[in-house]
Order: structure tokens, then sequence, then C-alpha cells
């Protein structure tokens, strides 16, 4: 047998070799390239074109991509350019993906951490406070957000973050359970560590693993919600626009102008379906790397 | 009389259990004196570990300690965390069994290191770095910058245990407490750790309690030993004349169960039974005892002074 195909020969150096591995997965490096492309395109797209993001070319409204005109995603109804509003628009849902999850990481870790840390009755009442705001509709209360208190971006990454840690927290308390009765927590105690130097030093670099792998899947999923919210009517404002807007006021104009549904969709579509293949390489390989010597 | 370094006077840890409580420290006391390195040894669930967490204050939370436990003086038990806090790893300070367990897998050794010095000492970082790496040094591991910026897991075992030793004596601590700090290693690593501790009592500035099962250990280190079972104190006396002229039943029959090398042809002799629960009010050995009397299982022995210094708990002692 060949030392290559014997997976008892053990690799001298196992932690370099499993990051290899995750880079070395086709699909994993097809996605991530997609992802890095999306996102510069995203960012630095809208200089390429002659056009701003509320420009109105009243000789065109409503035409097919064409390069003659310089319109390449052709133009909405409005006779805006649709190469720049769909990128504009995917800096808006990009920027809602990360910092809602920014939002949910904060609050779900810490809120987790000294849940489990705390342990007894501490821990009971934080996680029946948790419990009870799982069973609110969290997007009626999104919606109610919304309403009150006008459509306002800062407001919509804090409302949608605000939601999502719940899960986080669950997770991270989880964890820390289980961490806090490790020796090393113990070691670091009957050092004079006090609890708090304890979880931000010891319990918090801990977890971060499954906090990563969990964040990295969180990001579609906030992609999706303000999607859906601006679907509705209630994302950002005009003239800034998201893929979820772009792809409501196309839909609307389906059958007569395809392309204003086509483009915004399909950046949509590739860019949530990356970051969940990534996430799930992620969760796959933070499966594998949890368990360093293949026990415990 | 001095005061000594650590006096334990009734020392006692109930665990709540679903078949009521368990004792797993049951009346210890004893006292140890500065530059001196006691070994306390017993067979496991013994309550040598209890103890030992109890003076330092790390038990179960659902634990109840009672009795007396007092370092250079100050009372420990019932002291509030915060005030703990403030003691620990400062005056006292305690090394694991599994140097593996014991470090955080995700931090550099540096960090670990320097973690204790900014809780206690209002040091810099570079002023603490300087003071790990020289300690670093100090327990036999000469590459320490580098060693600062690894990771537990590039490290041997015995140098992650010198290591733990290390962050456990940066603030010369009084009480160095030692929980079988070679069981998780092998015999030549073993060695090496036992040669750093007899340098370390050479030069150390207080005491130690070495807990182990292993006599072996406690012959090459310790000053003294305590023999423990069911929580209980059976016999405490100096090395020498704990190997030779021992007393009491249990420690005998822990001595008889060791392989001798000068001795080859004598086999080992195990105590019979289990470790068990402790029934009744009499002595927790007098189940497994080839040598009880009557009122063994009715009475706890009180202790006999075989010789000053050297106390047996046994109504055998009594006896004779």
């Amino acid at each position: 047998m060949s030392a290559a195909g014997n997976p008892a020969v053990a690799d001298p150096n196992p932690e370099r070799s499993r990051l290899g591995r995750f880079g070395q997965s086709p699909g994993v490096r097809v996605v991530a390239f997609l992802l890095l492309a999306i996102t510069l395109l995203v960012l630095f797209g809208p200089f390429l074109s002659p056009y701003a993001i509320d420009q109105v070319d009243w000789q065109n409204v409503a035409t097919r991509p064409s390069f003659a005109n310089g319109h390449w995603f052709g133009t909405d109804n409005n006779g805006r350019d649709l190469f720049v509003r769909t990128l504009r628009g995917g800096q808006i849902s990009l920027l809602v993906g990360i910092s809602a999850t920014l939002v949910s990481v904060i609050i779900g870790v810490s809120y987790g951490a000294v849940a489990g840390y705390a342990g007894g009755r501490v821990d009971q009442v934080m996680m029946r406070l948790v419990d009870v705001l799982y069973a609110m509709p969290f997007m009626f209360f999104v919606i109610l957000l919304m309403v009150l208190f006008g459509r306002n971006l800062l407001l919509m990454f804090i409302a949608i973050g605000a939601i999502n840690w719940l899960d986080m927290a669950r997770i991270v308390r989880g964890q820390t359970l289980s961490l806090k009765h490790r020796e090393f927590v113990d070691a670091a105690r009957a050092l004079g560590v006090p609890p708090a130097a304890i979880l931000w030093r010891h319990i918090v670099p801990n977890v971060m693993g499954v906090v990563v792998v969990y964040a990295s899947l969180a990001v579609p999923q906030m992609i999706l919600v303000e999607s859906f919210l601006s679907f509705l009517g209630l994302g950002v404002q005009e003239p800034m626009t998201s893929w979820g807007q772009l792809v409501s006021l196309g839909a609307r104009e389906m059958e007569s102008a395809p392309w204003m549904l086509l483009f915004p969709a399909s950046f949509l579509a590739v860019t949530l379906y990356c970051l969940n293949m990534l996430g799930d390489a992620l969760r796959r390989y933070h499966d594998v790397a949890s368990y360093p010597r293949g026990v415990r | 009389m001095t005061v000594p370094l650590l006096a334990v006077n009734g020392l006692e840890v109930c665990l709540p259990t679903d078949e009521g409580d368990l004792r797993a420290v049951d009346g210890l006391g004893f006292r140890l004196n500065e530059g001196e390195l006691l070994g306390i040894v017993g067979e496991s669930g013994s309550g040598k570990t209890q103890a030992a967490l109890a003076l330092m204050g790390l038990t179960p939370a659902n634990s109840r300690v009672t009795g007396s436990a007092r370092l250079d003086g100050r009372e420990l038990i019932g002291l509030a965390e915060n005030e703990l806090n403030a003691l620990r790893g400062d005056r006292m300070a305690m090394v694991f069994q599994d140097p593996q367990a014991a470090l955080n897998p995700y931090l550099r050794i540096g960090v670990q290191l320097t973690e204790v010095l900014e809780e206690h000492r209002d040091l810099g970082a570079r002023a603490a770095a300087r003071h790990a790496s020289e300690m670093l040094q100090a327990v036999g591991l000469a590459d320490s910058d580098r060693l600062m910026r690894s990771f537990p897991h590039q490290l041997s075992g015995g140098m992650r245990q010198r290591v733990t030793i290390a962050i456990a004596l940066l603030c010369r601590p009084r009480l160095l407490i030692a929980d079988e700090p070679t069981t998780a290693l092998d015999v030549t690593v073993q060695a090496q750790i036992l040669g750093l501790l007899r340098m370390l009592k050479g030069s150390h500035f207080g005491a130690g309690l070495l807990i182990t099962h292993d006599l072996g250990v406690v012959a090459e280190v310790c000053d003294r030993v305590l023999v423990m079972y069911g929580g209980k104190l059976m016999e405490i006396a100096e090395v020498d004349v704990l190997f030779h002229d021992s007393r009491h039943p249990y420690t005998r029959a822990l001595l008889r169960s060791l392989p001798r090398l000068d001795e080859p042809d004598a086999g080992l002799v195990p105590i019979p039974g289990q470790p068990g629960r402790r029934t009744g009010a009499g002595c927790p050995f007098s189940a497994r005892c080839t040598e009880r009397l009557e009122q063994c299982d009715a009475v706890m022995p009180v202790d006999v002074e075989v010789a000053p210094g050297h106390l047996s708990f046994c109504h055998r002692s009594a006896a004779q």
C-alpha cells in the first residue's frame, strides 16, 4: 500500500494539512473565487459606468441591454442604468448581510457565554427569555419597527441582527456549558483570574470556531431577510436600492422587460449559493477540526 | 512555637449525591512548615484531590466545605470569590494532572504565562514577558522566546508540564499544590519533572503539597507523607519513618502492593476488595483490613502519636 493512500500514516503537521484540504476542494475554490469576483465587482463596478445611480436617461427608458448606449444591463422603467443600480444594490445587500451578522454575533456570543458560564438560576432566566423571544413572530416585529421608526438603514441592521442573535446565544451557551468544566478553566481559576477575564480570554476564543461557521451561514440568511423586507417595500429608501428591491421592481415588469428581473436576481441567487456553500464547507471542516486526535 | 505556613484543622468537604451526602474529605488536619514538601497519598477516591481543591476554593459549586485552613495565619475556608482570586496564583498556586488539558488550546503559551502577572502584578506587557521568559528558563525550557509564541499542541507533554509549573511559580507563591503532576507523563519525563520539583524545593520560598498515588514519587522528593483513605487521615510521618516503620495497616498494605527491586521474588500483595463507601461510624478501612479488631467497625480511632511527628489513626497502634 502506498503511503499516500494509507490513513494510518500520520501527517507531520495535521493543522496545516487540514487547512490545505479545505482550500484544495475544487468546489470551495470556485465558490470562493466567485464570491471574491462579485464583491470586487459590486465595490468597484459602479465606477466603470458613466451613469449614476439616480441619473435618468430620457432617451432610454426601459431599454434592453446594449453596449452601444452604455447601459450594459439595460435600464429600468424610469430610465436609470441597471448595471449601476444592480451593483450599488449589491453593496447594500452585502453590507446588510455582514453588519446584521456582526450584530447577532456580538449580542449572541456575549449573552450565551454569560448565561452558560454563570449557570444555575441566572442561566435559567436568561435562556427562558430567549425562548420567549423565539416565540415572537419576528418578521412581524421587524415590519413593526420599520413602520414605527421609518425606513432607516442602521435600524434595519440592528433589527435583523438583534433578532437573529437567539440561535447564536443558544449555540454559544451550549458550548460554554461544556467548556467551563474543562481543566484549563479550573487552571485559570486556580491562578486567580476573575470570571470576566476567564470568559473573555478562555471561553470566547474556544467558541469562535463554531461561531464563525454559524455566522458564515447567517450572512446569506440576513441578505434574504433584507430582500424580503425590500420586496415588501420596507427596505432601503430610493434612490438607494438593494437586490431585493430590484427583484421586486423587476418582477412587475417581468413580461415587458425581463432583464430588469434577470440581472439582480442572478446576482442574488449566485451570491446566496456561494455563501451557503462556503458556510457548509466551513462547517464540515470544523467538524474535523474540533476532534484533533480523532478521540475525546 | 512558630506559626506554620499552612495549618489545616477539621477540613470537611461534603458532596451532595443522589444517595445523600458524600464526605469526600472528613476531618482532615495537618501542618505544613516552611520549606517542606508534604506528599499526600491514597487510592483513587480517597479525597486527596478534593482536599487540595478545597484549599484553593475550587470544589464544585454544590459542595459544602467546613473546617479551617490557615495560610500564613490567614483563613482560606469561606473566603469570597474575589478574595480568593487575590490569593490564588499569587500566594498559592496549583499544578494539574494533565498539562494537555490545563493549558488553553487556543492561546499562545506567552499569553497564558503573562495572564497571571497581569492579574497579580502591576507589570507592563514587556516586563511581564521578560519575567515569564526567565521563569521558563528556570524550569529548564531553554528556547523560551520561541516557546512563548507557540501553542500548547506544538509542545511535548514534558514541556507542557514544565510550562504549567512555570505558570504556577510566576508570582512566587507561598504554597504550591501539585495534583499528580507526573501521572499523565511517561517515565523518563516523570523523572525530569521530579528532578525539577527537587530543584524547586532547594530554591523555593514557601512549601508544597504533592498529591500522588505513586509512593515511589513520594520517596523521591517528599519530606513527610500523609496517607488518606475514605476521606480520612490514616497516618502521617516523615518519609523514612513511613517507609520503614509504618504503624498503620493501610499504609503497610499499600507498601506491600508495590513491586520491589531488592526482593524480586517477594511478589505483590494486593489489598483485597475495592475502596467503597464508608458505612457506620468506624474506620473506613475496616472492611478491607486484615488486622481488624472488634471496635474497628463502630469507633473511628483517634490519633496515636507513635513517635514525635508520627501519627497513626488505628486502634492497633493504640494497643501497642
